[in-house]
C-alpha cells in the first residue's frame, strides 16, 4: 500500500498533466500534490524499487528526505491554491498548467529518488519545464530571464549528468542503498559541485535566480524560490560523502562562496525597490547560510549527525515562510490583506520567538557548538539575522506601497499562504530545541538597528557610506568587486516597470562597501579557521 | 520445426519485402488500395517474422543459410544478437515509415517507383544485417546504394539530380574501397565469417602493418555511408528526397549500414582485442569524436529544418562509432543501443519535419513559429524527438550518453565525456531554440489544418517508442538488454 | 549420338541460313525455329558435357592430326550456351526490329551464318578449321552491319571488313607455320609439340596479333566503336555480345592451352599492361560519350581489358588452388558481359526507336517513359561496372582477388579506378534518366519488345549472380588447368 501512495505522488502529477487538457480545470493542480502530502504524512520509511524503469530505479522516503517532500508538497498545494483564486492567463492557461504540473511531478521525483538515474530525471524534468513558468509572463523581461535560466540551467544539468555518471562509477552502484560515497573522486565532485552551485544559487552563480524569480508570476516564484533553489541542496545531501569523508576543497568553496552572499545578498536586497527582487536576493542569502552549514560538514565530518538535520529543517522553514511571502505578495497586488496578514510572515521570517526561522537557527547553532568555526559562523548568522530584520522592514514597506486600497481580501484569498504560515509555525515541534537567549540576539539587534534606522532605510538604502575603512591599498580592488557584483551578475534585475520607482535612486556609493564587506569575508575566512 | 526455423526463416524474411517490392513494380499507377494492402501488409510480415527471429536468437537456435555462389565466395545469412537488434529496428521502422509514406505520396504520380525501391531498400538493409560473413556484408552494402538511388532522385527535379550525384560519388567510392580492402583481407587471411570476437585466422595473422592498413581501407569504405568526417559531405546534400526517404535514409538505412559495419569490422572481423592491440581503437574514437563535434557545430549554423537535421544525424551516428571504439562492455553497450535510439529519435524528427513540410510547407526554421498550436501531435513528436537527441531523460538518448560516459570514464578516457557534453550542449544550442519556436512563439499562420492521421501517427509512435526505449531502459527486451546481451557475449 | 549432338549446333543454323536463302518469306519463322532448336540441343549438350568431361568427333577422313575435329569441353560448352541463349533472344527482337521486307531476308540468311560460324568456332578442336570459322565470321559480321544502309554505315562496315580480314590473314599465317612445321593442326596434337624456338614465337605472335585486331584490344580497338554504333540494335548485340568473345576465346585458348609451355609470365604482363589500359581508356571515353551507343561501345573496349588481365593472373596461378575459380570467374565474367552488353543495346535499339535518337543529354525522362527500358539498362549496367547484385560482382570480386595474391597493386587500382569510372557513366545516364522530363513528352506503353532486354539484364544479373557456381564445376573438367 505505502509503495502505491509512493508512485502515486509522482504519477498522479505527471497524469494530471495528461489530463490537463481534457479537463480544464485548476481543481487537478489542486488535486496533484495530495498524494505526495498523504504519503509524506503516513509513511516514515519506506523504499520502492522498479528494475525495469529507466536502469532501474527506487523510489523512497527516508528521514532525509522526508521534510523536503512533506514541504514541497505544502508549497505546491498552496500555489496551486492561489491560481484558482486569483486566475491570471500566465498560471492558468494550458500550457502553463502543464508545465506546472511536470515541474511538480520532476520536483517530487528528485526529492523520492534514491538512485542516481531518477534523481537526475527528475532534476531534468523539474528544471526544463519551470523554463516555462519563468517566462510565463510574457514580457520582454520574463522572456530574457527565461532564456538566462534556460542556459544555466543546461549547463547545471549537463556537469550533474557527467558528474553523476563519474560518481557512479566511483561509487559502484546507482542505487544510493548500495552507494559507497566515500570513493567520489575530485571529479565527480566538482562536476557535482558545479551543478549544485548553479542549481542553489550559490553566490557568483545567482545571477539566474534574481532575474527568475523576480520576473516568474507569484505563485512560480513561491514554488522557484521556496523548492527550486532546494534542489542544489538535495545533490549536496543525496551524493556527497556527509559525515564520511570530508572534502576540503569543496568545503572551503562552499562557506567562502554561502558566507559572502549570505551577507552581501542581504545587502543587496536592501536596496532593491521591488519586493520580487528583495525576496529573490534574500533567497540567496538564506541559501548562502544553507552552504556554509554544508561545507561546515564537509570541513568536520563529525559536525554531521547533529548539523545534518538542522541544516534540513533549516531548509523547509525556508521553503515554506519564502513561499508564504511570495504568495502574500501575491494576494496584496490583488486585495487588501488584513494588517495582521500582511506583517505575520515577515516577523516569522525575521525569526520571532516559537517561529520555524528561529527554531531552526537555534537548531543550527546549537550543533556547531564546539566546532572550530563556531564563532564565525555564529558572527554570519548574527549578521544575517540583523540584516534580514532589516530586509523585512524594508519588504514591509514596499508592500505597503503596492498593496490595493480595495477590495478587501476574504479568507479564502488569503488562505494560500495561510496554509504555509500555519505548517511553518508546526514545524518547530519537530526539533526539539532548548530556549536560547543567545538565538534571539540577532533579533533584538535587528531591532535596534531598525528603530535608528527606519526612515533612512524606508527611504534610500543601506546607509553604508563610501569612506573606506579598510586597508586603502586595497581599495581598488574592492570596488571593482563591488561593481562585479551588482552589474555583471545580475544584469535583468532591476527595471520592472509595473512598480513604484521612487524607491529605486540609490546612490552608487553602496558598492564598494559591499565589496570591502566581501573581502573582509573572504580574508577572515582564509585566515580565521583552525 | 526446428528445421524449418532454421533454414526458412531467414530467406523467408528477405523475401517478405523483396516480393512485394518486386510486384509493386507490375502493378497500375492508379491502382491505390492494392499497391497500399500490398506494402503494408508486406511490412506486417515481415515484422511478424521478425517476431519469431527474435523468439528463435534469443534461444540460441542456430538460424543458418548457405550459398554458394563461386569458389570461396559464399552467400551466407546468420542470425546473432547483433543482427537482430539491427533487423528488428529496420523491420519496425520500416513499417511505421510505409504507413507515413503511404500518406505522404498521396499526390505523387511515381508511387509504385517509390515504394518498389522502398521495399527493395529494406530488403537489401535486411540482408545486410543478416549477413553472416563479409562477402555477404559487401554484397548488399553495394545493393543498398543501388535501392536508395532512385529513393534520393525520386522528386527528379534539378535539386535532386544533384544530391544523388553527390550521394553517388561518395558511395560509390566508399564501395570501391572496402570491396578492395575486403577481397585484400580474404586472400591474406581466408573466409571472412563473422565471429564473435574476432576471426581467428585474422589474430593469427603475422603482418601487423597489413592488419592496419585494411582496417583503415575498411574504414573508408564503411565511413562514407555512416557519414564519417570526411566523408559526410553526401549527407545533407541527400536532404532533397522525400521525407519518408530522409527518415528512413537517416534512421536505418543507409547510415546505420555504415555504423552496423563498423561495428561488425570491430567486434566480429578483427575483434575489440586486436583492434585495442593494434591501436586502432585510438584513431577511430578521435575521428568519431572529431565528427560528433563538427557536425554539431555545423548543424547550428544551417537555416533549413532538414537541413539541420542532416548535420545532426553526421553528429549523432558518430556516437556509434565512437561506442565502438572504446575497449570496455558498457561503452560497447552505449554504442550498440545507440544503433536503435539514434534510429528512433531522429526517425521520428524527419517524420514530423515531413508532416510539417507537407502541410504547412514549413522547410525553414524561421516558419517554425507557433507549430505546436496548429499541429500539437506532430509537435509532441518533434519535441520528444529533439529532447532524445540532446539526452534529455528519460527519452531515450540519455541511456546512450550514459553508458558511453561511463565506459569511457571505464577505460581511462577522461577526454570523451568532455566531447559528450560539448556535443550535448551544442545539440541543445540547435534543438532548444526549435522547440521554444515551436511552443513559445505566435504562430504566424492561423490556419488550422488536419493533416491525414497517416502522417501523424507514425511520428507519435516512433516518439512513444523512443520515450519508451528510454523510460523502459532497463526491461527485458528492450534495446539496452539486446545490447547488453550481444557486449556480454563479445567479451566472455 | 554423341556425333550428331556436336555437329547440330553448327547445322541447324546452317540450314535455316540457306532455307531463309531459298525462301526469304518464310526466313523469319525458321531463324527463330532454328535458334530454339538450337537452345534445346545446347542445353543438352551442356548437360552431357557436365557428366563427361569432353565430348570429340572427328569429321571426314583426314590423316590424324589434319582431321576436321569438333570437341566440346566446360568451357566451350559454356560459351556455346551463351551464343545459343542470345541467339534464340536476338532473334526474338529482330524479328520485330526489322520491318522491311529486303532487309529482313538479308537479315536472316546472314544471321545464320554467323551463328553457324560461331558455333562452329567454339567447338573447332584444330586450327584450320578455326580459320575457317573465323574468316565465316568476319564476312556474315560485316554483311550485318550493312544493313543499316546508311553512309556512316558502309564507311564503318568498309573499315570492319578490312581489319577483319587483316585479322584473319594474320591468324592463317601463323597457323600455316605451325602446319608447316609440325605438320599438325589438332589442337591437342600441337599443344604437346610447340617449342620454346622462333617459329612456334612467330606463329604465336601473329596468330595473337590476328585475334587481338578482331577482339579490339587496346590499342588496336580504333575500328570497334564506329562498327558497333552504326550496326542495327541486334547486330550490334550480337556483334559486342558474340563476335568480341569469340575471339577473346580464342586468345585465351592460345594462351592458356596452345602455347602454354611457351610464354613466360613477362609477356602475360605485357598483355595485362595493355589490359589495363583498355579499361581505363573504355572508361574515359564511355564517360564522355555523347550517344548511348558510343558509351554501350566503348564500354566493351574496357570489358575486353578486364578479360585480357585474367591472362597474367591466370599465368601467375598455374596450380595453385585460385587458378579454377579464377578460371571460372574469366567465363563468367565473358557470359555476363555478353549477356549485359546485348542487353544494353537492345534497350538503345527501344530508345532510338522511341524517341528517334540516342542523344544521353535528350533522355530526360527516360525513367517514367519507359521504365522497364530504364530499368534493365540500370540493371545490364550494374552487371558490367561489377556492383551486386550480378556475374560481374562475383568475377571482379576474383579477378581482385588475384590481383592482390600476386601483389600486383597496378591492376588493383586501374580496376578500381575502372569501376569508378564505370560507376560514373552509367549513373551518368541514370542521373538524366530519373531527371523530370520537359513537358510535352508522352507516356510510351510498355511493349513486348522491351522484355527481351529485360531478360538478357536479369539474366546477367539475377542468374548468373546467384546460381553461376555450375560454371565452376564445368570449368574444372575443362583440360584447361595443369
Amino acid at each position: 500500500m505505502s509503495e502505491i501512495l509512493i508512485l502515486t505522488s509522482v504519477l498522479v502529477p505527471l497524469l494530471a498533466a495528461a489530463l490537463s487538457k481534457a479537463w480544464p480545470t485548476l481543481w487537478l493542480m489542486v488535486c496533484a500534490p495530495l498524494p505526495a502530502i498523504a504519503s509524506a504524512a503516513v509513511i516514515t520509511s519506506e523504499t520502492v524499487a522498479i528494475p525495469w524503469v529507466l536502469l532501474g530505479i527506487e523510489l523512497g522516503i527516508t528521514p532525509l528526505n522526508h521534510p523536503f517532500l512533506l514541504v514541497s508538497a505544502l508549497v505546491w498545494l498552496a500555489a496551486a491554491i492561489y491560481c484558482l483564486r486569483f486566475p491570471e492567463p500566465s498560471t492558468n492557461s494550458l500550457s502553463s498548467r502543464v508545465f506546472a504540473l511536470l515541474a511538480m511531478a520532476g520536483n517530487f521525483l528528485l526529492i523520492l529518488s534514491q538512485d542516481a538515474i531518477s534523481f537526475y530525471v527528475g532534476f531534468t524534468l523539474m528544471g526544463l519545464t519551470t523554463y516555462a513558468m519563468v517566462r510565463a509572463n510574457l514580457s520582454k523581461q520574463a522572456k530574457r530571464a527565461a532564456l538566462y535560466y534556460l542556459v544555466m540551467t543546461l549547463v547545471a544539468e549537463m556537469a550533474l549528468f557527467f558528474g553523476v555518471v563519474s560518481a557512479v562509477k566511483d561509487g559502484g552502484s546507482h542505487y544510493f542503498a548500495q552507494w559507497d560515497r566515500a570513493q567520489i573522486t575530485t571529479l565527480s565532485s566538482a562536476l557535482l559541485l558545479i551543478a549544485v552551485a548553479i542549481k542553489g544559487a550559490l553566490w557568483g552563480f545567482h545571477g539566474w535566480l534574481i532575474a527568475a524569480h523576480s520576473s516568474a508570476p507569484y505563485p512560480a516564484s513561491a514554488v522557484m524560490s521556496g523548492l527550486m533553489v532546494k534542489a542544489g541542496i538535495l545533490i549536496l545531501i543525496k551524493f556527497f560523502p556527509l559525515g564520511e569523508i570530508p572534502i576540503a576543497w569543496a568545503g572551503y568553496t562552499l562557506m567562502v562562496l554561502g558566507a559572502i552572499g549570505s551577507q552581501l545578498a542581504l545587502l543587496a536586497a536592501l536596496r532593491q525597490g521591488h519586493p520580487k527582487v528583495l525576496l529573490a536576493y534574500s533567497t540567496v542569502s538564506k541559501v548562502g547560510i544553507l552552504f556554509c552549514g554544508f561545507g561546515l560538514i564537509l570541513l568536520d565530518r563529525s559536525l554531521a549527525p547533529a548539523l545534518l538535520p538542522a541544516l534540513i529543517l533549516y531548509a523547509c522553514a525556508h521553503s515554506l515562510i519564502k513561499s508564504a511571502l511570495f504568495l502574500n505578495l501575491g494576494v496584496a497586488h490583488h486585495k487588501q490583506l488584513p494588517w495582521l496578514l500582511s506583517i505575520f510572515p515577515l516577523l516569522l521570517f525575521a525569526g520571532i520567538p516559537f517561529s520555524a526561522a528561529d527554531a531552526t537557527k537555534a537548531a543550527f547553532i546549537e550543533a556547531i557548538t564546539g566546532s572550530s568555526y563556531y564563532s564565525i559562523v555564529y558572527l554570519l548568522l548574527l549578521s544575517s539575522g540583523v540584516l534580514t530584520v532589516l530586509v523585512m522592514f524594508k519588504l514591509y514597506k514596499l508592500q505597503m506601497l503596492n498593496t490595493q486600497p480595495t477590495p478587501t481580501a476574504g479568507p479564502m484569498d488569503w488562505s494560500s499562504p495561510l496554509i504555509l504560515v500555519i505548517a511553518s509555525l508546526l514545524l518547530p515541534h519537530w526539533v526539539a530545541t532548548e530556549f536560547k537567549l543567545s538565538a534571539y540576539l540577532p533579533l533584538l539587534l535587528g531591532g535596534l538597528v531598525l528603530l535608528i534606522l527606519r526612515h533612512k532605510l524606508a527611504r534610500v538604502s543601506f546607509p553604508l557610506t563610501d569612506k573606506p575603512i579598510i586597508l586603502v591599498g586595497v581599495i581598488k580592488l574592492i570596488r571593482r568587486l563591488g561593481r562585479l557584483f551588482n552589474n555583471r551578475l545580475t544584469p535583468l534585475s532591476i527595471r520592472l516597470p509595473d512598480w513604484k520607482l521612487s524607491l529605486l535612486n540609490t546612490s552608487s556609493s553602496v558598492y564598494p562597501s559591499i565589496g570591502s564587506l566581501g573581502v573582509l569575508l573572504l580574508i577572515f575566512f582564509i585566515f580565521g579557521g583552525p | 520445426m526446428n528445421e524449418w526455423l532454421a533454414h526458412g526463416l531467414l530467406p523467408l524474411i528477405l523475401l517478405s519485402s523483396l516480393i512485394p517490392g518486386l510486384t509493386v513494380f507490375l502493378l497500375k499507377e492508379s491502382n491505390h488500395l492494392a499497391r497500399n494492402v500490398l506494402v503494408i501488409s508486406g511490412a506486417l510480415l515481415t515484422v511478424l517474422l521478425v517476431g519469431v527471429l527474435i523468439w528463435g536468437v534469443y534461444h540460441e537456435y542456430n538460424l543458418e543459410v548457405r550459398w554458394q555462389l563461386a569458389p570461396q565466395l559464399e552467400l551466407l545469412f546468420h542470425a546473432d544478437a547483433l543482427s537482430v537488434f539491427f533487423v528488428t529496428l529496420s523491420s519496425v521502422l520500416w513499417l511505421l515509415t510505409t504507413i507515413y509514406a503511404v500518406g505522404y505520396l498521396q499526390k505523387d504520380k511515381k508511387t509504385n517507383r517509390f515504394f518498389g525501391f522502398f521495399s527493395l531498400c529494406v530488403t537489401t538493409t535486411v540482408g545486410l544485417a543478416l549477413a553472416g560473413n563479409l562477402f555477404t556484408f559487401v554484397l548488399f552494402y553495394e545493393l543498398l546504394t543501388l535501392a536508395t538511388f532512385p529513393l534520393v532522385i525520386h522528386k527528379g527535379s534539378a535539386e535532386a539530380v544533384q544530391g544523388a550525384k553527390t550521394y553517388l560519388k561518395y558511395t560509390l567510392f566508399g564501395g570501391v574501397v572496402l570491396l578492395i580492402s575486403v577481397v585484400a583481407l580474404q586472400v591474406m587471411v581466408g573466409p571472412l565469417a563473422f565471429q564473435t570476437g574476432g576471426i581467428d585466422a585474422l589474430k593469427a595473422y603475422p603482418y601487423s602493418q597489413w592488419l592496419i592498413l585494411v582496417f583503415i581501407g575498411l574504414i573508408v569504405g564503411l565511413g562514407v555511408k555512416c557519414a564519417l568526417f570526411p566523408l559526410h559531405g553526401w549527407l545533407p546534400k541527400a536532404m532533397v528526397a522525400p521525407a519518408p526517404v530522409s527518415a528512413l535514409l537517416h534512421a536505418v538505412a543507409v547510415v546505420k549500414a555504415g555504423a552496423f559495419g563498423i561495428v561488425r569490422v570491430v567486434y566480429d572481423v578483427y575483434g575489440i582485442e586486436l583492434a585495442q592491440q593494434l591501436g586502432l581503437l585510438y584513431g577511430l574514437s578521435a575521428i568519431a569524436a572529431f565528427t560528433i563535434i563538427y557536425g554539431s557545430l555545423k548543424a547550428l549554423r544551417q537555416t533549413n529544418l532538414k537541413v539541420r537535421l542532416a548535420w545532426s544525424t553526421v553528429s549523432q551516428v558518430s556516437y556509434i562509432v565512437l561506442g565502438a571504439a572504446i575497449f570496455g562492455a558498457t561503452a560497447t553497450v552505449g554504442g550498440l543501443v545507440h544503433l536503435v535510439h539514434q534510429g528512433i529519435t531522429k526517425i521520428t524528427l524527419f517524420l514530423a519535419a515531413g508532416t510539417y513540410a507537407e502541410t504547412l510547407k514549413v522547410t525553414e526554421i524561421r516558419q517554425m513559429d507557433g507549430l505546436g498550436r496548429i499541429m500539437p501531435a506532430t509537435s509532441i513528436a518533434f519535441t520528444i524527438g529533439a529532447l532524445g537527441m540532446i539526452g534529455v531523460p528519460p527519452v531515450a538518448g540519455f541511456v546512450t550518453k550514459w553508458y558511453l560516459a561511463d565506459g569511457a570514464i571505464n577505460a581511462g578516457m577522461y577526454w570523451v565525456p568532455v566531447v559528450l557534453m560539448i556535443s550535448a550542449l551544442l545539440n541543445a544550442a540547435y534543438f532548444m531554440p526549435l522547440v521554444y519556436r515551436i511552443w513559445f512563439k505566435p504562430p504566424c499562420q492561423t490556419i488550422a489544418l488536419s493533416p491525414s492521421p497517416l502522417l501523424i501517427w507514425p511520428p507519435l509512435i516512433t516518439a512513444m517508442l523512443a520515450l519508451a526505449a528510454g523510460l523502459f531502459a532497463a526491461a527485458p527486451y528492450s534495446p539496452l538488454e539486446w545490447a547488453q546481451l550481444i557486449a556480454e557475449r563479445e567479451y566472455r | 549420338m554423341n556425333n550428331l549432338l556436336l555437329s547440330l549446333p553448327v547445322f541447324i543454323p546452317l540450314m535455316a541460313a540457306v532455307v531463309a536463302l531459298l525462301i526469304p518469306k518464310q526466313g523469319a519463322l525458321l531463324g527463330r525455329l532454328a535458334a530454339f532448336l538450337t537452345l534445346a540441343i545446347t542445353v543438352q549438350l551442356v548437360a552431357e558435357v557436365y557428366q563427361s568431361t569432353e565430348l570429340q568427333m572427328m569429321a571426314g577422313n583426314w590423316p590424324a592430326g589434319l582431321a576436321i575435329k569438333l570437341q566440346v569441353d566446360g568451357i566451350s560448352a559454356l560459351f556455346l550456351l551463351m551464343s545459343a541463349v542470345l541467339y534464340v533472344v536476338l532473334s526474338l527482337y529482330a524479328n520485330q526490329y526489322f520491318h522491311r521486307l529486303t532487309q529482313r531476308s538479308d537479315f536472316w540468311v546472314l544471321w545464320g551464318f554467323l551463328f553457324t560460324s560461331l558455333h562452329a568456332l567454339f567447338i573447332s578442336g584444330d586450327l584450320f578449321n578455326l580459320y575457317f570459322c573465323l574468316e565465316l565470321l568476319s564476312v556474315s559480321a560485316v554483311g550485318l552491319t550493312l544493313l543499316s544502309a546508311s553512309r556512316d554505315a558502309f564507311k564503318a562496315a568498309g573499315r570492319y571488313l578490312i581489319v577483319s580480314l587483316l585479322g584473319s590473314l594474320l591468324f592463317l599465317a601463323g597457323v600455316a607455320i605451325l602446319i608447316a612445321k609440325f605438320g599438325a593442326a589438332d589442337i591437342h596434337l600441337l599443344k604437346e609439340l610447340v617449342a620454346n624456338d622462333s617459329q612456334s614465337w612467330l606463329a604465336f605472335l601473329l596468330m595473337n596479333a590476328g585475334l587481338m585486331l578482331k577482339a579490339a584490344l587496346f590499342p588496336v580497338h580504333f575500328w570497334l566503336p564506329a562498327t558497333h554504333a552504326v550496326a542495327p540494335a541486334p547486330v550490334s548485340a550480337a556483334l559486342s555480345a558474340l563476335v568480341v568473345k569469340a575471339c577473346l576465346f580464342l586468345i585465351m585458348r592460345l594462351w592458356l592451352e596452345l602455347f602454354l609451355p611457351l610464354l613466360t609470365h613477362q609477356s602475360a604482363m605485357v598483355m595485362g599492361s595493355l589490359g589495363t589500359l583498355a579499361i581505363l581508356l573504355g572508361a574515359w571515353q564511355a564517360l564522355i560519350a555523347k550517344r548511348l551507343k558510343h558509351l554501350a561501345a566503348w564500354s566493351t573496349v574496357s570489358q575486353v581489358g578486364y578479360l585480357v588481365l585474367f591472362i597474367p593472373l591466370l599465368h601467375n596461378h598455374q596450380g595453385s588452388e585460385l587458378y579454377e575459380p579464377l578460371l571460372g570467374a574469366m567465363v563468367l565474367m565473358a557470359l555476363t558481359h555478353a549477356f549485359a552488353k546485348s542487353s544494353l543495346f537492345l534497350c538503345i535499339g527501344r530508345i532510338q526507336h522511341a524517341y528517334g535518337h540516342d542523344e544521353i543529354e535528350g533522355l530526360q525522362g527516360l525513367a517514367r517513359l519507359m521504365p522497364v527500358t530504364c530499368f534493365s539498362i540500370a540493371l545490364a549496367g550494374l552487371a558490367i561496372i561489377g556492383l551486386p547484385p550480378g556475374g560481374g560482382f562475383l568475377s571482379k570480386w576474383l579477378l581482385l582477388s588475384g590481383a592482390v595474391e600476386m601483389k600486383q597493386w597496378f591492376y588493383t587500382i586501374a580496376i578500381a579506378i575502372g569501376t569508378l569510372g564505370a560507376g560514373a557513366y552509367l549513373f551518368r545516364l541514370l542521373c538524366i534518366a530519373f531527371a523530370n522530363q520537359p513537358p510535352g513528352v508522352s507516356l510510351q506503353r510498355v511493349t513486348l519488345s522491351e522484355s527481351p532486354g529485360l531478360v538478357l539484364a536479369i539474366g546477367a544479373t539475377l542468374v548468373l549472380g546467384f546460381f553461376a557456381y555450375p560454371i565452376w564445376q564445368l570449368v574444372g573438367s575443362a583440360g584447361w588447368s595443369l
